[in-house]
Parts: structure tokens; C-alpha cells; sequence
């Protein structure tokens, strides 16, 4: 078995399938950590439902509380009887939830409606909470929960200045674009042209730099592909997905 | 939200045009070693051709399509695909992705446009799956709902 010089392959490996598995992780948590900031997806139509945030699940759209006026008076005046405040308690999943909110009373705020879907032993469910005029989240326990705190702004900023600083500088000591004395027209791109079809048999250099000389990049090309459509999957999906 | 819709002529001409694009995906997937084209672009062309009846309500039936969950799969399974082309060659202790050990070929050259061609098989999985799962996800068919 080949592994490289000091493992580089087995090392190489390892990093992609630990970015495979954590890059759609990462996305998902972003997007999670946003809303709970307050920033609501627009592109979401509906209602956002996020199972196992203690205390602060409760979001809503105002997408939800139209289209609940939509079905009628009589269905928005059932829903808000039954409707309960749940958004200082913390969350509880499948019929519990459910339970304690028909049993709630007052502080109706707003037309909440309750809806459940139960899957695998209560291990989801869902809550449509429709406010007309309230904040879009509403449950927010402490109002100092940035986890920065208000520092962060100006620190990603003078981080980013002097990154970016540092990447122009660089930018200085490249070769001019084009430049056929540059090490990698000098000592790269002959040996691409002038071997690749003895090499491998294609007369376009272009897939043979792709797909065979630089293979391995486009191996982590594709695997990139498909970790951001898994993290779109993750912040988009809706209620019931059948996929995660 | 993206919604279906019945028109005459997409009704008409979507049939000789799904034809068309899958064999245009096959063409341009082989043919990549020879002109501009290969696996990110034969995966865009085949994810065109699954989502292009979606947005009809006419569509043709017997066509290819896919779930949700069966795109998301096959996005995996090109990668997987990819991968193990990868490893292969290093359990026969060499380089990973040196497609001259595999034994698709008579000589290393033609060994190694087989394996450019089997990795560009992968490719075009993981790409086609990936826009059929945008498409979904931007859709709404994940959520369920309308």
C-alpha cells in the first residue's frame, strides 16, 4: 500500500473526508446561529422549525400568519383558542409540547397555532407561530447573547484589513500575468502540453491537466460541490424532509 | 417558490428535447477528452434534463427522474465513485490516482484516458445530483409543502 512520503496521501485523505463530513455541518450552524441573531432566511417560505435549541425555537415568518388569515376567521379564531405563549418556556418535543400548549392560556399575543407532526417516538415536531406585529423571533431569553460580545465587529474588521493587507502586498511579488517567464510557463506548462497525449492518450490538454495531472484537486472540487448543496439542504429544508 | 406550468409548447417540444439533451450529456461526458466538455458540464446538461419536466405539468411519462433523497444519494456516489478510483491504485502501492495501474487498458496511455474517463463518470453523478438537490431544495419538494 502507497502512502506517500510521511503519509502525505493518508494525511491528504483524511483532511478531505474530515471537510466532507464538518464543511455541512459548519453551514448549517452558521445559518443557525444567524437566526437566532435575529436574521430571518428570505428565501425560506414558511415557517423555520429548529428542534433541540433550549428556550428559543419558537420563530416565525409573516408568510405563516398569511397564510393562516388565508383559510378563514374562523380557522385564525380556533387557532389562536388554542394557541398557546410558548415562547418563554423551554422547548419540549412531540406530544409534550403539544400537551402543554393546549393547556396554556392567556398572554395570546398574537395567532399561534400549534401543529404537530410526530415521526419515530415524537422525535419531531412542528409549531407554527404567527405574530402580526411582533419581533420575528420572539423568544429571546437574555437580550446579551452575541456570543462576541461587541467587540467582534471591530475585530473582524481590523482582521480582515490586515489579511487583505497582507494578500495585496503579496500580490506584489507575482510574476506579471501572462508573463512566459514565469516558473510555471517556464518548468510546468511545456511539460502539460508537450506529454499529455503520450501520457494519456488526450489531445485536450485541458482534461488531461483536469482530470489526470491534477486530479486530486478536482476530487476536492467536486467533493466541495456537494458539501455546499448538503449545507443548502440543511438550511433550507423544511419540515418533514425525508433526507436528513 | 417555483411553480409547474402547462404550455403548449414546452408540452410539445419537451420530449425530442430531453432526448436531446441526455444523448448531448453522454456526447459531451466521452467526448471530453477530444473537445471542451467532460464531467462538471455532462452533470449540469443531465441535471437539466431531469429538472426541465419538473417545471411542466405536461410532462412526458417514462422519463428519468429522481427523488429528492435518490439526487442527494447519487451526488454522494459520484463522490464515492471518485474516491475510490483514488485509492485504488495506492492499495497495489502506488500514487493515488495513477490510473496506469488499473487494469482498464492495454498501455498506460490508453489506461490512463480510461481512468480520466471513470473519474469523469464520477463528476458527472456528483454534479447532476447536486442540481437536481438545489433544485429541490429551492423548489420546496424537500419541505413537502405546495
Amino acid at each position: 500500500v502507497y502512502l506517500g512520503r510521511q503519509l502525505v496521501s493518508l494525511k491528504l485523505l483524511l483532511a478531505t473526508v474530515f471537510l466532507a463530513v464538518t464543511s455541512p455541518l459548519v453551514g448549517h450552524l452558521l445559518a443557525r446561529a444567524a437566526l437566532e441573531s435575529g436574521h430571518e432566511p428570505g428565501v425560506i417560505e414558511g415557517s423555520a422549525e429548529f428542534v433541540g435549541l433550549p428556550g428559543r425555537s419558537w420563530t416565525t415568518t409573516r408568510w405563516s400568519h398569511d397564510r393562516l388569515l388565508r383559510r378563514g376567521p374562523d380557522a385564525a379564531a380556533g387557532h389562536q383558542r388554542a394557541g398557546a405563549d410558548l415562547r418563554a418556556r423551554p422547548v419540549l418535543r412531540g406530544r409534550a409540547a403539544v400537551g402543554l400548549q393546549r393547556r396554556a392560556g392567556g398572554d395570546v399575543r398574537g395567532d399561534g397555532r400549534g401543529g404537530r407532526r410526530v415521526h419515530g417516538g415524537g422525535r419531531r415536531h412542528e409549531c407554527v407561530d404567527g405574530v402580526p406585529d411582533g419581533p420575528d423571533v420572539v423568544d429571546r431569553a437574555d437580550g446579551a447573547d452575541a456570543p462576541f460580545g461587541a467587540a467582534a465587529p471591530a475585530g473582524v474588521t481590523a482582521g480582515t484589513l490586515v489579511l487583505g493587507g497582507l494578500l495585496v502586498y503579496g500580490v506584489a511579488a507575482l510574476p506579471p500575468f501572462g508573463d512566459p517567464a514565469a516558473p510555471g510557463m517556464v518548468h510546468v506548462s511545456p511539460v502539460y502540453i508537450g506529454q499529455s497525449v503520450a501520457d494519456m492518450a488526450t489531445p485536450n490538454v485541458v482534461t488531461a491537466v483536469l482530470a489526470d495531472y491534477r486530479s486530486f484537486d478536482t476530487m476536492i472540487e467536486a467533493a466541495v460541490v456537494v458539501a455546499a448543496v448538503l449545507a443548502c439542504l440543511l438550511v433550507l429544508k423544511h419540515r418533514d424532509d425525508p433526507i436528513v | 417558490m417555483i411553480r409547474s406550468f402547462d404550455s403548449l409548447m414546452l408540452r410539445t417540444l419537451l420530449a425530442p428535447l430531453l432526448a436531446a439533451l441526455q444523448l448531448f450529456a453522454v456526447y459531451v461526458l466521452l467526448h471530453g477528452h477530444y473537445s471542451p466538455g467532460g464531467g462538471f458540464v455532462a452533470g449540469i446538461l443531465f441535471a437539466a434534463s431531469m429538472i426541465l419536466p419538473r417545471l411542466t405539468s405536461g410532462a412526458p411519462r417514462g422519463r428519468l427522474s429522481l427523488s429528492p433523497r435518490g439526487a442527494a444519494i447519487m451526488a454522494a456516489l459520484g463522490i464515492l465513485f471518485f474516491a475510490a478510483i483514488a485509492v485504488a491504485p495506492m492499495l497495489v502501492g502506488h500514487a493515488p490516482l495513477d490510473y496506469a495501474v488499473l487494469p482498464i487498458g492495454a498501455e498506460p496511455a490508453l489506461r490512463r484516458s480510461m481512468g480520466i474517463l471513470l473519474i469523469e463518470v464520477g463528476v458527472t453523478l456528483a454534479v447532476a445530483g447536486a442540481m437536481l438537490s438545489i433544485f429541490y431544495a429551492l423548489s420546496g419538494a424537500i419541505g413537502g409543502e405546495e
